[in-house]
């Protein structure tokens, strides 16, 4: 599979997963990605939340006390980083960091990375509509909804990161 | 002192050489009579001598008087008589010459049949000595061997040699060894030419592609987490596949999916 100018080369993939180079992904390894991504997008907010709440600290000395975000807030910056996590890894290397993980690349059908807007897009409907991915289940080309609504494909890819 | 008759001088001269010779102890018989022989013989032919000294110009008056013409002198019979005989004697000449043509080689095939020429040969003529007293250069370079090659079909002589039992007979890598300079071979050839012909990107694709390389990697990197990545990105893989299985199973599929392959590789 091509992803743009960077060639197909299998002798830098392990000789075991060679066959399934290229494949349709599975949802269980998609699920797991998403999870690393999930745990990511957390870790993000949690040492933002600890690096506000530092600040605050240092700043408010006398009167400090522990940010309380409101629940709009926190779910309006759970959005915002998820979407950014997924949205610009796809655009530029095709795999967010869970994917780059356990070895998937996100693609159009034609093997083209996405575009930036068509990446947006994606990352949004995962973000909002997570159980899209168990579309993949009874999908025949192991395609989540948001892969059918957007015309993407997730395959295995066990090539380093560009 | 008298002189000696003219027969016991022509005695003395020819009694000298038995005396000379073997001693004569006993006379010898047939000498005696061969020498009675000769002496008369001698006589006979002085004889003639006188004679035809004598009676010569007497015969040329009766064989060619002058107060007869010419062409009925004697003399011209003669004449007639020698030239036929001239010419009979050419006639029978020729004819001998054709008989003998006719016999000869009838009669020398005949005796090549009945003699055992070569044996003959060999026993009776040391040919060793005759081919020492040959001078075999002088022969030598009197035979144009330009001409003798130009009659020579060497083609065919070539076409009927087994020149590949020949090459299998000699060992040409022992030849090559010890006769070429391969040194000086080797240096002559343009490497870098041969190198622009080979495609090395593609064979060191191909012996890459040979090897697991990031198996040799990981091997020499020792990398704990790449190991730990690999092992879980298989596991998930065969997960995957079971699960494929298990919904095939369940008939929420009616086909198989299209390139969708077991954990072992066959297709679901």
């Amino acid at each position: 599979m091509s992803t743009g100018d960077a060639p197909e080369h299998p002798s830098t993939i392990p000789a075991e997963a060679r066959t399934h180079q290229g494949q349709p992904a599975g949802v269980v390894t998609r699920l797991l990605a998403a999870a690393l991504d999930l745990v990511l997008v957390s870790g993000l907010l949690l040492v933002s939340y600890v690096g506000w709440t530092m600040v605050l600290f240092v700043l408010q000395q006398r009167d400090f006390s522990v940010p309380r975000p409101s629940l709009a807030f926190v779910v309006g910056a759970y959005l915002v980083v998820a979407i950014s996590c997924l949205a610009i890894p796809w655009s530029v290397n095709g795999r967010s960091y869970g994917q780059h993980v356990m070895g998937l690349r996100v693609t159009t059908r034609d093997g083209e990375p996405l575009s930036f807007l068509r990446a947006l897009l994606r990352a949004a409907v995962c973000v909002f509509f997570p159980v899209s991915l168990l579309w993949a289940v009874v999908s025949r080309r192991q395609a989540g909804a948001h892969d059918l609504l957007l015309r993407t494909v997730v395959r295995y890819d066990w090539r380093t990161w560009r | 002192m008298d002189r000696p008759p003219a027969v016991s001088r022509d005695l003395a001269l020819d009694d000298r050489g038995p005396r000379g010779g073997a001693g004569g102890s006993v006379t010898p018989v047939p000498d005696a009579v061969l020498g009675a022989a000769s002496l008369v013989a001698h006589r006979l032919g002085h004889l003639g001598h006188v004679a035809v000294r004598v009676a010569g110009p007497g015969a040329r008056l009766v064989l060619d008087p002058p107060f007869v013409p010419f062409h009925r002198r004697p003399a011209r019979v003669v004449d007639a008589l020698a030239e036929r005989g001239r010419r009979e004697r050419q006639s029978t000449g020729r004819r001998l010459e054709g008989l003998v043509a006719a016999l000869v080689p009838a009669l020398v095939g005949r005796l090549a049949q009945l003699v055992p020429l070569t044996d003959l040969v060999r026993q009776s003529i040391d040919l060793d000595a005759v081919v020492a007293d040959v001078d075999l250069d002088t022969a030598a370079g009197r035979i144009d061997l330009d001409a003798l090659a130009a009659r020579i079909d060497l083609d065919a002589i070539v076409r009927r040699i087994d020149v590949e039992a020949i090459v299998r007979q000699v060992d040409v890598t022992k030849v090559v060894m010890e006769q070429v300079d391969l040194d000086a071979v080797v240096g002559g050839v343009d490497l870098d030419a041969i190198i622009d012909r080979i495609d090395l990107e593609g064979l060191a694709n191909e012996v890459i592609d040979a090897i697991d390389l990031p198996e040799i990697i990981r091997e020499s990197s020792g990398t704990l987490a790449s190991e730990t990545v690999r092992n879980v990105r298989m596991q998930s893989i065969d997960a995957d596949r079971a699960v494929e299985r298990i919904v095939d199973r369940l008939r929420i599929r009616r086909n198989a999916r299209p390139g969708g392959r077991l954990p072992d590789g066959s297709p679901t």
